[in-house]
């Protein structure tokens, strides 16, 4: 019966995404309100009149956009946003499922190791989002038990300084020059999941010699890969490795002296994930919210702030794309020992 | 008021024992010093009579109510007792009249009452006038008063009064022991005097209770205390005393060094046991060596007749204050006539006339 | 005892054969018994779920003594402690030696502007450890720090830094200059309430002032220095921005900063962060008893009812030089650091440096209006941390009661318990409040409650040493007095104790607020989308690297803070006034008068 229900309102969702897509592309809020009015997911979520994010993707500022957007659209749902780093949401969410707590409905984090851990103690609810069909190919259909889904991208790249850098470092090859010894500011992989990416990814491509070499380069090593751009703008470094790309480019935007390259051999990519909980307390709410993760609306903020979109159909800011710079993803199965092992080797050659 | 009786009263600290089992009343209406140089248990005494301290062992009673023993205590603020402090513990933050109604504000007295009772205690240490000043705009014997004014005002059964005027300059002193008397015998409290200064409690007690050492040496009147002194802690701590140190040669005998000297004997030690013969300096005579003994020397009944040689001699107007040394490592004091000129060096004898002296067993 | 006749008392029938009131009075047991239960509930067991965490495995969740192996045998956790141990001390020995000659110079002397000197010094007080950091980043980083750029105009551009914040001296220096404020207001809460008498008496020997301080002004001082010292200690061992800035980019791990890997970390081991800080405790452990020793055989008791009327001590042609020494604080630790904050807190982008295009009120603006959260933040921060504090400092000051007048046998225990808390870094503490509010008997999960209780916990230990600090100062014959005219022990401590420890439990009641209102870790796992608070609103723009933001929203914190203290300020007035009408109203201990 439950699972009838469930199967219809999935069926029904798609429908009403599919409706939303061919209603015009440049659909206005009222046809999309007007839209939504009929949802039957809507008329669930606003019976349960309310919905607890907790979300570490995502600065503040772009997921209260986001979350705003959420209530205009869908009124009636009171939204619950509580934005955390990624991995201090997990430990919590963590400790609420060990001491019985339901709180969260939605999860939105930068690790895909949280959503493999939680969803083989059984605590996620499967939900197939039918707008996730507007998603880049190649990051549809995550899990194939549809446990979880991309919910932010993040690129990991190169920043510097413009007016003291006529020439920027093209590659993560080219930090490893003469001419960027005691240049570079870095996050700590310990402190920072992009910075551990990367330093994964880097000994996939290089070898621990990268390594032992950017380690005699003297780098800053700061704790979040955000304090690589704060070091940038204070003047204390010109170059930033493992730099976060999205946020450098809000900084240049709000017109600091600061811009960002894409490395010829790869800028790393990490998707951010998002599940809905197995206990929800309001999971009709979050479907519902996790559907319009891939709206246009969002991604069109998503653009506004920099951020890598969710759709093939909006473009980033600035025209830039996927399809236009050269990028690589940590993939497989056993990366939490991966990540262990670099951190540790981190430790012996760069500290 | 009551009386109080202290039977068997015990107190340890950890190791240490303050209190090594004390007996004492206090008849009702009485004021009793309790008189011993500092670390003697007095002041142990008082906390336990106020309540702040459990004894180890033995009771408390006011009249007949038990009001400590080693079970447990009966808390201060039941026990209508009122206690005065060395350092006052006049409250800074309160005015003299606040402080003073405190006690009173307690027993919920209808206003009328308190504003009366209020009034009277102020009258009592003249403070009428200073009513609504703060403790920090008062004289050190001006707080001392507001201190007694609030214990007073309460009308306790009994009052505890700690030290009160050791803090207070010479010339105060003296007057606020006349006015503590005076008070007393105004009201006629049970009182419990606490003190190291002998003339203090000679002044103002009815008796005396001498303590040394957490033992209790001697419970009496002043006169009795004075005169005769249960040992020779008593007889040194009350007045100016020589104390010759020595064994006991039977009944009314002390060996003394190589001499043996005769005395009414009140030590009840026997023969070879530790006694001392004391002699106050003002019965000591003196006469210049190879004289014979004055007509004053020689004036009433037998004395021991000590020679020796002078080792000091101070000029004090009324008298003159001469320490003589009498060989076997003592000294002996005498207090005589000014007019006479001993000088250092001089060669004397000291007449002690054998009614004057005592022989006493060591304190208890 | 032949001399003394001992009539033994008459056995009239009716006479209790125990005292009346043997037992203990109904109210004492009340009050020990909620005092006992809120301990209990407040520190006994969230600290006691860390301490079962630490027996248990992160991965298996199996009984273990594995962690504690590890911390034993693991080099790369050897260190840290090490590390925090230097950084500690030296932040001790700084904060007790700027913090109590200051005390000295606003409290006995007549420095000029000795009020306000307090109260910059409170307002170093007011600043998160890591907003300190922050501007000291901007004012002394080796590259781009102003202070080193202005150092190459003068020696040269080719000249090196002077100043690296970057490094255990850098790290020091700001812990300590952040922690001064702890003794600084221990210490002269204590200072103003000591007898003049006793160092005039040292005057009359011809000592001379300095002298008289060290020799006997300071050391009649001893338990509130000794008790800011071990606090100052703690603070170095358990502030976790200051090293994370300033140490991290230098490679020297301290115990925070792992605690913090250990966290951010997948799987996060929380189990192994709880051990982690068990030896923290055990150092911590060690200064109590030493301090114990210390105090144990002097008395300090320097307010009696002998009362005096506030004298200063003149420092002559010293003044003016003492003032410009005791400026120094109060630069160091706010105008510089709140000056480099400000700039960019006004600026629209602050890479672009200082033009006046640049320069905008933007970020507050967004603070205060264009942030939903912040309102909320704001209003939850003041209501939580004035009931965190009230309650606080109520239960601390009563079990320094306790203690100190020794009303309970075991009152010690007590005193224990409530000291614990401090010790145990933030991060873990919030796990074990997670653990022992989220179940029964007391589910407090998503209310304000929550976070109440855990502030009011973790801050317990300023609140008992501190009101015991003032209860020394506080002779027990004033209760006593109270107590032989028929007040019961509540009512001499309400009508005789509180009042007089007036000025100085309100000092104590900003010593625990100020650092609620920044507190940050406590917070983290108690937080929810209802109950933020401003620190983690500005540590999630700091996450979120909007230095404009953090700055703006710093600033603002202060000066919230501030306005607070000053909005506070008839009220100490009131209640020292009291006190004597003669005496100037700064007892207060924090508070101009």
């Amino acid at each position: 019966m439950m699972e009838f229900s469930r199967r219809r309102l999935l069926q029904t969702g798609g429908l009403v995404g599919t409706a939303l897509l061919s209603s015009g592309l440049a659909g206005t809020a009222f046809s999309r309100i007007a839209a939504a009015a009929d949802d039957p997911l809507y008329a669930a979520a606003k019976k349960e009149g309310a919905l607890t994010l907790y979300w570490g993707s995502y600065e503040q500022q772009t997921m209260e956009a986001i979350r705003d957007a959420f209530k205009a659209t869908y009124p009636g749902i009171e939204v619950n946003l509580l934005r955390q780093a990624s991995q201090t949401v997990y430990t919590r969410l963590r400790m609420e499922l060990q001491g019985g707590v339901n709180e969260c409905d939605s999860l939105g984090t930068t690790n895909l190791l949280h959503y493999t851990e939680l969803k083989k103690v059984g605590a996620l609810a499967p939900f197939e989002p039918a707008d996730a069909v507007n998603l880049p190919d190649a990051f549809r259909g995550l899990d194939p038990d549809k446990m979880y889904h991309v919910g932010a991208i993040s690129l990991t790249s190169i920043n510097y300084a413009p007016g003291k850098v006529p020439t920027p470092p093209a590659s993560w090859q080219a930090l490893l020059e003469d001419q960027w010894h005691g240049k570079i500011t870095t996050g700590s992989p310990a402190f920072s999941g992009d910075v551990a990416n990367w330093v994964v990814a880097i000994r996939r491509k290089y070898g621990d010699d990268f390594l032992r070499a950017f380690g005699k380069q003297k780098p800053k090593v700061g704790q979040s890969n955000v304090d690589t751009v704060t070091d940038i703008l204070a003047g204390e470094r010109v170059v930033g490795s493992g730099a976060p790309f999205s946020y450098t480019l809000t900084q240049k935007a709000a017109g600091n002296p600061i811009d960002v390259v894409a490395p010829s051999d790869d800028a790393i990519l990490n998707l951010g994930v998002t599940g809905i909980l197995a206990k929800a307390p309001h999971p009709n709410a979050a479907r519902l919210f996790t559907n319009f993760l891939y709206s246009k609306e969002v991604s069109l903020i998503l653009q506004k702030n920099y951020w890598p979109t969710l759709r093939k159909d909006v473009a980033w800011a600035e025209g830039r794309s996927l399809d236009k710079l050269k990028w690589t993803r940590n993939t497989g199965d056993d990366l939490g020992p991966e990540v262990a092992e670099g951190i540790a080797k981190w430790k012996e050659y760069v500290r | 008021m009551s009386g109080i009786r202290i039977k068997n009263l015990r107190k340890s600290f950890g190791s240490y024992t303050a209190l090594h089992g004390i007996d004492l009343q206090v008849p009702n209406g009485t004021l009793l010093a309790l008189l011993g140089p500092s670390g003697c248990g007095k002041s142990t005494t008082l906390q336990l009579l106020a309540g702040f301290e459990t004894p180890t062992d033995g009771e408390i009673w006011a009249d007949d109510v038990l009001l400590s023993s080693s079970r447990g205590v009966l808390p201060p603020e039941k026990r209508g007792i009122s206690l005065v402090f060395q350092n006052y513990a006049v409250w800074p933050h309160k005015t003299v009249a606040e402080n003073v109604a405190f006690g009173l504000a307690i027993r919920r007295l209808p206003k009328a009452e308190l504003v009366e009772r209020l009034d009277r205690a102020l009258r009592t240490v003249r403070l009428e006038a200073l009513r609504d000043r703060y403790p920090s705009e008062l004289s050190g014997g001006q707080q001392q008063r507001v201190a007694l004014a609030r214990a007073l005002a309460v009308e306790p059964r009994i009052l505890l009064l700690d030290e009160p005027l050791s803090n207070l300059d010479a010339h105060l002193r003296e007057e606020m022991r006349f006015e503590i008397r005076q008070v007393h015998d105004l009201l006629g409290i049970t009182t419990v005097y606490v003190t190291h200064d002998q003339s203090e409690a000679l002044v103002t007690a009815d008796r005396i209770a001498v303590m040394k050492s957490g033992h209790l040496q001697q419970l009496g009147s002043p006169e009795d205390i004075f005169e005769r002194p249960s040992n020779a802690f008593v007889a040194t701590f009350i007045g100016a005393n020589n104390e010759l140190a020595g064994r006991s040669e039977g009944q009314g005998a002390i060996r003394v060094g190589d001499r043996v000297l005769t005395a009414p004997d009140r030590s009840g030690a026997a023969r070879g046991a530790p006694v001392s013969l004391c002699v106050r300096p003002s019965q000591v005579r003196l006469s210049e060596a190879g004289q014979e003994a004055g007509q004053e020397a020689g004036a009433g009944g037998p004395c021991n007749v000590l020679p020796g040689v002078i080792l000091r001699s101070a000029y004090l107007g009324e008298y003159r204050d001469v320490l003589v040394d009498i060989g076997n490592d003592q000294t002996l004091r005498a207090f005589v006539p000014p007019v006479r000129s001993y000088g250092p060096g001089m060669a004397v004898t000291a007449h002690c006339p054998v009614e004057a002296c005592q022989i006493l067993g060591p304190a208890a | 005892m032949g001399v003394i006749s001992t009539e033994s008392p008459g056995r009239t029938p009716g006479v209790a054969a125990r005292p009346a009131t043997a037992r203990v009075p109904l109210v004492k047991a009340v009050a020990v018994g909620i005092v006992a239960l809120l301990l209990l509930l407040l520190v006994v067991q969230p600290f006691g779920w860390v301490l079962y965490n630490s027996f248990h495995d992160d991965v298996s969740g199996a009984w273990t003594l594995g962690n504690y192996a590890r911390i034993v045998q693991s080099a790369d956790l050897f260190e840290p402690l090490v590390n925090s141990l230097i950084l500690a001390v030296a932040t001790a020995v700084i904060a007790v030696g700027v913090g109590v000659p200051l005390a000295w110079l606003v409290s006995r002397t007549d420095m000029p502007f000795r009020r306000t000197i307090r109260v910059l010094t409170l307002t170093a007080f007011v600043t998160p450890s890591f907003i300190g950091a922050t501007g000291w980043i901007l004012l002394a980083a080796p590259n781009s720090g102003w202070l080193n750029a202005l150092w190459r105009i003068i020696a040269g551009a080719e000249a090196g830094p002077l100043l690296n914040i970057y490094s255990m001296a850098g790290a020091i220096f700001i812990c300590g200059l952040y922690t001064v404020p702890y003794s600084f207001t221990m210490v002269s809460s204590a200072l103003d309430e000591m007898a003049v008498e006793l160092e005039d008496a040292a005057t009359t020997l011809g000592s001379g002032t300095l002298r008289t301080m060290l020799s006997i002004t300071i050391p009649l001082a001893t338990p509130a220095v000794i008790a800011s010292f071990i606090l100052s200690f703690i603070q170095g061992l358990t502030l976790f921005g200051v090293p994370a800035f300033l140490l991290t980019p230098t490679g020297i791990p301290v115990v925070t900063t792992k605690l913090a890997e250990f966290y951010q970390q997948f799987p996060p081991e929380i189990f192994l962060a709880a051990a982690y800080c068990m030896p923290l405790l055990l150092v911590t452990a060690m200064l109590f008893r030493m301090r114990r020793r210390i105090l144990g055989r002097k008395q300090y008791v320097t307010i009696s009812g002998k009362t005096r009327a506030g004298r200063l001590i003149r420092l002559g042609g010293a003044r003016w030089p003492a003032f410009f020494a005791a400026l120094l604080m109060p630069l160091f630790s706010v105008f510089l650091p709140y000056a480099a904050l400000l700039l960019v807190s006004l600026t629209r982008a602050w890479g672009q440096g200082l033009t006046w295009e640049n320069l905008s009120l933007h970020w507050y603006w967004w603070a205060l209006f264009g942030n939903s959260e912040t309102s909320t933040a704001i209003v939850n921060s003041l209501v939580y941390s004035t009931l965190g504090a009230t309650l606080c400092v109520a239960l601390g000051t009563v079990v320094a009661y306790f203690v100190e007048r020794r009303v309970v046998p075991g009152a010690g225990i007590l005193g224990a318990v409530a000291t614990v808390p401090i010790i145990v870094p933030g991060i873990v503490l919030s796990v074990g409040f997670f653990a022992a509010y989220t179940r029964a008997p007391l589910n407090l999960y998503g209310t304000p409650m929550l976070l109440i209780a855990a502030f009011a916990a973790t801050f317990l230990p300023i609140a008992y040493a501190h009101g015991g600090a003032i209860l020394k100062g506080i002779g027990p014959e004033l209760e006593r007095a109270a107590r032989s005219l028929g007040a019961g022990e509540g009512k001499a401590f309400l009508s005789i104790t509180v009042p007089l420890m007036g000025g100085g439990l309100v000092s104590g009641w900003f010593l625990v607020f100020i650092p609620i209102i920044r507190e940050l870790s406590v917070a983290v796992f108690l937080i929810t989308p209802k109950t933020n608070v401003m620190t983690t609103l500005i540590y999630n723009a700091k996450d979120g690297g909007n230095y404009e933001a953090v700055c703006a929203m710093s600033v603002l914190l202060l000066l919230l803070t501030l306005l607070l203290v000053a909005a506070a300020r008839p009220l100490t007035r009131l209640l020292s006034a009291r006190r004597t009408s003669r005496k100037a109203a700064d007892t207060a201990g924090v508070f101009p008068a």
